[in-house]
């Protein structure tokens, strides 16, 4: 019994069910009204990209991330590192998240594909960015949980990381890569940490970013003869 | 368990801020449940009753104020019926802080028996979260400091003997869990001179049975039995099959008594430290320690009977 192979996730976790929802109710009550402004934001954002003007994008990308840094210090720090001592690691990578995106936005590399190009491409991405940005809060009550145990996007990680990969699997820049690491890792996590409480909506997070990982890697433009 | 001046104050304030908020300092009534039997501690002779309280997970719950008042009710129903030893780690994320926030809104109930852990890799860091753990329990003096998991067991080991020494705690102790590292537990045990050994031991997981145990006994090192029910997962097996018709000889009228009893009636065990969050379990278990245990003969009956379910 000495090895690895003694372990289970169960092993890992530290926290029960109800503590991991309650953190969430916690959470947005603490923070109501904010739920709001990080809406509006968010639809901000989906606007934002859709337009493709240079100057939207940008400031799109600033948006999120300055949603990351703001999960990073109030999620990861404030919240999630009572409950995991983990927390703290966790707040620096979404911070460094946070930065690279900052980084892309302020210096303008966030050029992303048309919809004249690979249209599945594009409604695929646009569906992750939407879905992160304003359907997520919707998950709770859809899986048995209260509404204010919701998670929301820039306040709180998996719709924050969703979102953020549908922004940059339609970005052109190979930098897209680098700012899709930390999002996806996270969605893993998350279902690993879902899936070990016996939650059924563990398959959210990873489905999208599945999704958006295939749109990174189609071609921009659909063969023509 | 001995408290500074401070600790002493601050407590009596939180008794009558526990008082408010209905959270009054346990009341050690004759119409408590029959108590618990105790064993000795062999190194020192102190009995310390066979049921405790464990707390991964179930104490792990941030800084939220409903589950910190539930963990309280929790502790206090521990103490009311007879508990002592309380376990935790600073492995085991808020469960330092959510039992210092109990013992504080309980006025540190005197019978406390404060068993915490030293878990780092880091030799330098054992000494500050030593004192970081004290701070947590809200108690200057810890009764039993363990080097987790035997992590840089040699390092802690030493800094735990010299603080021990100094009278900062009175117990010494090392752990493992799942049957793990058992051979160099054993040789630990041999070679050291420590109080308390940690391990895994229930109905199923017996690997510490044919050496561990009897070497402890051999040795005087009191025995600490976490993972009594597989962190809930032996009670989910059997539930729903039926007790062995001799369980009510013993007075065991579920499983987890049954499984409960099993353990703490090895004789080299000193005190098994099940984890709940909910107050009736914490009562169950202590109740199954406050009867009749089962004898050798017994005991491989109920491990036959599990055997073939």
């Amino acid at each position: 019994m000495g090895s690895w192979s003694s372990y289970s996730l169960s092993d890992f976790l530290l926290f029960s069910p109800e503590v991991y929802e309650r953190l969430f109710v916690l959470h947005n009550q603490d923070l109501w009204p904010v739920q709001l402004v990080t809406l509006a934001l968010a639809a901000v954002v989906l606007t934002l990209v859709l337009g493709r003007a240079p100057g939207g994008t940008r400031a799109a990308f600033v948006i999120l991330g300055a949603a990351w840094i703001v999960v990073a210090a109030v999620f990861f720090l404030g919240r999630y590192q009572t409950i995991n001592w983990l927390g703290a690691d966790i707040a620096f990578l979404a911070a460094f998240e946070g930065i690279v995106l900052l980084m892309l936005g302020l210096a303008g590399r966030t050029e992303l594909m048309g919809q004249q190009g690979n249209r599945l491409k594009f409604a695929a991405g646009i569906a992750v960015l939407a879905a992160g940005l304003l359907l997520y809060p919707l998950l709770a009550p859809a899986f048995g949980f209260t509404i204010v145990g919701a998670q929301v996007f820039g306040l709180t990680p998996d719709p924050t990381a969703v979102a953020t990969l549908g922004a940059v699997a339609l970005q052109r820049s190979r930098l897209r890569f680098l700012a899709a690491l930390m999002p996806a890792c996270w969605c893993v996590f998350t279902a690993l940490i879902l899936w070990t409480l016996g939650r059924a909506d563990f398959f959210v997070a990873p489905a999208l970013m599945v999704v958006a990982l295939v749109v990174m890697v189609l071609p921009r433009t659909t063969a023509t003869r | 368990m001995l408290f500074g001046r401070r600790t002493i104050l601050r407590g009596f304030g939180a008794a009558t801020i526990a008082g408010v908020a209905g959270l009054a300092p346990p009341r050690l009534s004759a119409a408590t449940a029959a108590k618990p039997i105790s064993r000795p501690i062999p190194s020192s002779g102190e009995a310390v009753p066979v049921v405790g309280l464990g707390s991964w997970i179930t104490f792990n719950v941030g800084n939220d104020p409903v589950l910190l008042d539930a963990s309280t009710k929790v502790i206090a129903a521990f103490f009311e019926n007879g508990g002592r030893l309380i376990d935790s780690s600073p492995m085991y994320g808020s469960s330092q802080s959510t039992i210092g926030y109990a013992l504080d809104k309980l006025g540190y109930p005197k019978q406390a028996f404060a068993a915490d852990k030293i878990w780092t890799s880091f030799e330098a860091e054992g000494a500050t979260q030593f004192d970081a753990t004290r701070k947590l329990w809200g108690l200057n003096t810890m009764d039993l400091m363990q080097v987790h998991n035997l992590l840089s067991w040699e390092a802690h080991l030493e800094m735990l003997k010299e603080k021990k020494s100094a009278g900062e705690f009175r117990y010494i102790g090392i752990t493992t869990s799942h049957g793990r590292r058992h051979r160099e537990l054993e040789a630990i045990m041999a070679g050291h001179d420590i109080d308390f050994v940690q391990l895994t031991y229930n109905v199923l997981d017996r690997e510490a049975e044919p050496r561990l145990l009897p070497l402890a006994r051999e040795r005087g090192i009191a025995v600490i039995v976490n993972r009594p029910y597989q962190r809930g997962a032996l009670i989910r097996r059997f539930s729903g099959k039926p007790l062995p018709p001799f369980a009510a000889e013993i007075d065991a009228g579920s499983w987890p008594q049954l499984l409960l009893k099993f353990i703490v009636s090895h004789p080299a065990v000193t005190c098994a430290i099940p984890a709940t969050t909910r107050v009736v379990h914490v009562k169950e278990n202590l109740a199954s320690a406050a009867g009749p245990l089962p004898d050798a003969g017994m005991r491989a009956r109920i491990g036959d009977y599990v055997g073939q379910l």
